[in-house]
């Protein structure tokens, strides 16, 4: 006779892998902040180096309206592991992951523009800020979408149940980080 | 539609009226570029205010997360704020 194993999450577990996530998170916003300091001062130091609107708006625009709506579907798919349905939990994540990809798309678009005008991190020290904060921003979003799709392929075998569902709680968390930090990178290196 | 999808979607086109403020305001002439940064950096707060509250759902959990989270909010707030602090006394003098 087989049997089919249900994991099954107790309360206390679940309450200790949120918070570890949170303190991840929270380490994560310590490590982008120095960043943002860094190029308020540069900004201030060198102010014939930058000035608003230089990079390109329209695509950065567009990405901010990608990760909007890719929160979206990140939310409904933590609501569906937390109904217990499969299905619909793969392919929410499957279009958050496309978002992401879409993302990585415009700013790979945006950066061979860049880097045909001669515009590299060594020109100058406002594009080593620009490279370093959306380079280390574009890695989140790509190790956001290795995760997601792993998360999807496990959610359509039937890993997740309505009582074991905190891996995509936590991938919804890691999601919603990225998209907090692109709010600061979009109007501060693009914007001002 | 449920009264959860609704809310979302409110937040969801409050997020883009916000970023269609930041674009509007980044084309505005009547701010100084220090004056710029602050405006940029409180509308982004309150999209993160938002998104934090809202889609990460730190609205239902308890204090002990939502301090968690708050701390390193807290972290960013000085240290920028003390870099922009500078950044205006060094525009006086």
């Amino acid at each position: 006779m087989e049997h089919t194993a249900v994991r099954v999450e107790t309360e206390e577990r679940l309450e200790h892998v949120s918070f570890g996530m949170w303190l991840f998170i929270s380490s994560e916003i310590m490590f982008f902040t120095p960043f943002f300091a860094m190029y308020i001062i540069m900004r201030n130091a060198h102010p014939e180096l930058s000035h608003p609107h230089q990079l390109n708006v329209l695509i950065a625009s567009v990405n901010t309206f990608i990760l909007v709506i890719s929160s979206l579907f990140m939310t409904n798919a933590v609501n569906a592991s937390k109904s217990g349905d499969g299905v619909k939990t793969s392919n929410n994540l499957l279009f958050t992951a496309f978002c992401g990809l879409a993302f990585l798309a415009l700013k790979t678009v945006e950066y061979t523009g860049e880097i045909k005008e001669g515009l590299l991190p060594s020109t100058n020290i406002f594009y080593s800020c620009y490279y370093t904060m959306t380079g280390f921003h574009g890695l989140h979003i790509l190790i956001g979408v290795v995760v997601m799709a792993v998360l999807a392929w496990r959610a359509r075998r039937g890993d997740f149940t309505k009582t074991y569902n905190s891996p995509i709680e936590v991938c919804g968390l890691y999601w919603c980080l990225v998209e907090v930090v692109w709010f600061f990178l979009f109007p501060v290196l693009y914007l001002v | 539609m449920s009264s959860a999808i609704t809310n979302k979607l409110n937040i969801f086109i409050t997020l883009l009226v916000i970023t269609a403020v930041q674009i509007g305001l980044s084309y505005a002439d009547f701010l100084a570029p220090v004056g710029h940064i602050i405006a940029a950096l409180l509308l982004a707060g309150s999209e993160t205010i938002l998104v934090g509250l809202f889609f990460m759902g730190l609205k239902n959990d308890d204090r002990l997360l939502r301090t968690t989270a708050l701390f390193p909010f807290v972290l960013f707030c000085i240290m920028n704020g003390a870099v922009v602090l500078d950044v205006l006394i060094f525009m006086k003098h």
